[in-house]
Parts: C-alpha cells; structure tokens; sequence
C-alpha cells in the first residue's frame, strides 16, 4: 500500500509549525479575508501580501517548489471564473479575482504544510465548530486513501479480465463499479459505526489535545495582524 | 470451579432477512480462561460475538452477572474489549494516539489517567513509537496490533478477537501469538486458525449452522480428525 499523505511536511520543524494550531488558523483567517477586503487597483498592497506570504514560506522551511505545484493546480479553475469575469470595466474585474484568489490559495496551501490535520481539527473543535462537520471531515482524512485503494484493486481486478469489448461496455461496467465502491462504503460505515459503539460512543467524539497559546504565538498572531493592517491601510 | 464471567443461555439470532444464524446457544465462559470458538465460514461466530457486548440483542446473556439492558451497556462494554475482524474498521481516528484514547475518553477518564492507559496499551502491543502515527499509514500487521490496543486501553476484563490471526505473515501471526500468551485475561477467540487455538486456548467451542456442535478440551477436539473434516475444518 502506497503512503498518502494530505498533509505532506506537516511534520517538519520550524517556528512556524511550532505555534499553536488555533493561532494558526486565525492568522491565516485573518490573511485571507484582508486579501478579499483589498481594492483591486491596490497593486502594491498585493505585492505586499505576496512578500509577506513568501516570507512566511521561508520560515517555514517548507520547499517553495511544493507550494508553487499545489497552488498551481487551482489556477484552471480560477481562470475559468475570472475569464467569465472579463467586461466593460475591462481586465480588473479578471485581475481581482485571479490574484485574490491564487494568494488566498496559497495562504491555505501553507496552513495546511505548516500543521498537521488532526490538530487542525481539534483547533476548530476547541474554536467551536461544529462538531459534525470536523467529525465528517475526521472521516473524511482516515478513510479517503482506504476508498482509493479500494477502488484501485477493483480497477486492477477489472482489467485482469478485460480482453476486448466495446467502449461502451467498459464505460458500462466502470459505472457500476462506482455503484459497488458506494456500497462498500456505507457497509463499511455501519461497521465502523458498530466498532464505535462497542467503545463507548454517545454521539459525541472525544479527543484529547496538548495546545497551549504561548507568548510566541500572540506575538506571531498580532505582528502579523498589524502587518496586514499596515499594507491594507497605505494609502495609495 | 472459577466463577463465570459471561452466560449465555438459549440464545437464537435470524438476521433481518430472516435467515437463521444462530440457534440456541448456551454457553458459559470462565474467568481467566481462553476460550476457542472455530467453525467454517458463515458458521456464526462473528454474529454471536457481536451479541456479547449488546451490539445485537437475543437470548438470556449475563456479562459478570449483569443483563445486557440500556442501564449497564457503558459498564458491560467497558468490560468486554471486542476487537473487530478488519483493523480498518477498528481503528476509525486520524491519529493512533486518538483511537487508542476513544475508549477511556467515553469511559469519563481524568486526562492523566486517559494517558497512562493509552501510554500502557500501547507498550503492551509494541506499538508504543507509533503514538502520533496516522492509522493509514501503518503496515497490516502494525494495524492489528493497535487495534488491540485500543481495547486494551479500555482496561477490560475480557478481550474479545474476531479472527486475529488472518491476513497475517508468519512471522507478525507468530508475534501475535505470543502478544496474546503475554496477555493475562479472559480471552474469546473466534477463528479457523487451528494453530493459534492449539498454542493458546485451554477450552474449544465448535460452531457450525449457528449451532454449537461440540465443546471440550483443545486437544480433545482437535485430534477428533473425522470432527473436524466434517464441519469443513
């Protein structure tokens, strides 16, 4: 079985990955949504953010290489959106919503190389999300790369005894071996439910974590709100 | 005679389809012992283990003399460890140190206390070095250990296991073998690994038809050659 991992370099120790995932996730929060409330003709405060943000990649220690292929893949989209976008008001309408969106994309590229998942969501846990949707997502991360594998043996199985046949025949027959996967999946989730329940579930996931805000991490997370605030409020 | 940690008494389970997996089982399983439930496939073992902790309902069973209702369940599962046949489904958290704390979490444990368990659960299995590993990436072998664990953690009173031994090389079924000698606790093994029976069940239980066909002695049943080829073993 290959090794998957979501949250690549999460493990990687540098200040950065040091703080307290809820300062983490509030500081690029707050990143993003400066970026959003920016003016489009801000072109300075954007390579200001830039900086910034390639800053933090340095301290980081996470390869800049990484950053840039994970980033790049929600360019397509992006374009698609922003080429829509383009109309009298001319290019800035496009540029608006390509430069906004590929840094705020970085900025999540970085969060998610700078802390590992499972503290990710016990940071929303503690920051009061709701429960259901980090559990799903909880889910979500342990069982993705077990579907995939699942699927992948499948296809294995498939091609082992595909000699000939229409396309249409094959495109039938990958139809129903989504449907197959779909039922797997939900007799997995009733077995799964049951080995929950055979430990004690009540409805409610528990977890243990060992967070703790420091004076690093208040300094990091108002240092960098002032940064933001100071390219956000020039006056150009 | 040592007391008896579990009875079961006339125990009759049809799955919702209305096919019949098991009939009137009665059995009773002694403190401290190991004991074998073997059967071919689709015999019922796995059906009647999910009876022991009230994950299906049937039959007069008493868990150290307490009857499975809605009162004493948290109690009865804290007590009976039950390990499922798939790591994959056993260990549901991100993070071996989250699965092997779900447990003791639920139970209401102080903090520290979680931690020692987790802590004790996991060097019991050899595990202890994989505390912040992601379940996904552990090996098969790794996988089945700590889904040991993360009963053990519970501090049971009787480990349950629904075939431990399959899917595993030689030499992690070896491994787990001895894991299971080292561990001194009732034991319920459900299984068609006749090898890992003969090395660590004192008593041995055959079920077939979701009928208990012959119960005794280890030896005693796994000599029985003509028993044995007939129940499809």
């Amino acid at each position: 079985m290959k090794h998957t991992f979501l949250d690549e370099y999460s493990q990687i120790d540098s200040f950065i990955h040091r703080l307290d995932p809820r300062i983490k996730l509030i500081t690029f929060i707050a990143f993003i949504l400066f970026i959003i409330f920016t003016r489009p003709t801000s072109f300075i405060a954007f390579a200001l953010y830039a900086l910034l943000i390639a800053s933090l990649i340095i301290f980081s220690k996470v390869p800049v290489k990484f950053i840039l292929m994970r980033s790049f893949t929600i360019i397509p989209f992006v374009l698609m959106v922003a080429v829509f976008n383009i109309n009298y008001s001319g290019l800035v309408t496009f540029w608006n919503v390509l430069i906004k969106a590929y840094l705020c994309v970085v900025c999540m590229t970085l969060l998610m190389a700078t802390a590992r998942f499972t503290d990710l969501l016990k940071a929303l846990g503690k920051l009061r999300f709701p429960g259901l949707i980090t559990m799903i997502l909880s889910f979500m991360y342990r069982y993705i790369f077990v579907v995939q594998d699942e699927l992948m043996k499948m296809i294995q199985a498939k091609e082992s005894r595909s000699v000939g046949g229409s396309l249409w025949l094959h495109i039938k027959t990958h139809a129903n071996m989504l449907g197959v996967l779909f039922v797997r999946a939900y007799e997995r989730a009733e077995s799964v439910y049951l080995a929950m329940c055979s430990r004690g579930f009540d409805g409610q996931i528990k977890t243990m974590d060992e967070f703790g805000i420091t004076k690093k991490d208040i300094s990091f997370l108002v240092l960098i709100t002032v940064l933001l605030a100071v390219i956000r409020l020039i006056p150009i | 005679m040592k007391a008896n940690v579990i009875e079961i008494r006339n125990l009759s389970y049809a799955y919702p389809d209305g096919t019949g997996a098991l009939s009137e089982i009665s059995l009773d399983v002694f403190e401290g012992e190991t004991l074998a439930i073997i059967g071919p496939n689709g015999a019922g073992k796995s059906t009647l283990l999910l009876h022991l902790n009230g994950i299906l309902k049937g039959g007069n069973i008493k868990v150290m003399g307490l009857d499975i209702n809605d009162e004493n369940i948290h109690k009865i599962r804290s007590q009976i460890g039950l390990v499922f046949q798939n790591p994959d489904d056993q260990l549901f958290m991100p993070t071996v140190f989250d699965d092997v704390s779900f447990g003791p979490l639920n139970m209401g444990l102080k903090k520290e206390e979680v931690i020692t368990s987790v802590n004790k659960a996991l060097e019991d299995v050899d595990m202890f070095s994989s505390l912040r590993r992601s379940s996904h990436h552990l090996s098969f072998g790794e996988k089945k250990r700590v889904s040991i664990a993360t009963v053990l953690s519970m501090q049971p009173r009787i480990l349950v296991l629904d075939e431990p031994s399959s899917n595993l090389d030689p030499k992690h079924r070896r491994d787990l073998i001895k894991l299971l000698k080292r561990l001194a606790l009732t034991k319920i093994i459900a299984t068609h690994d006749l090898g890992l029976v003969e090395e660590i069940c004192s008593r041995t239980m055959l079920l077939d038809k979701g009928r208990i066909v012959a119960s005794g002695n280890t030896i005693d049943i796994l000599n029985n050659k003509p028993l044995l080829a007939m129940h499809n073993l």
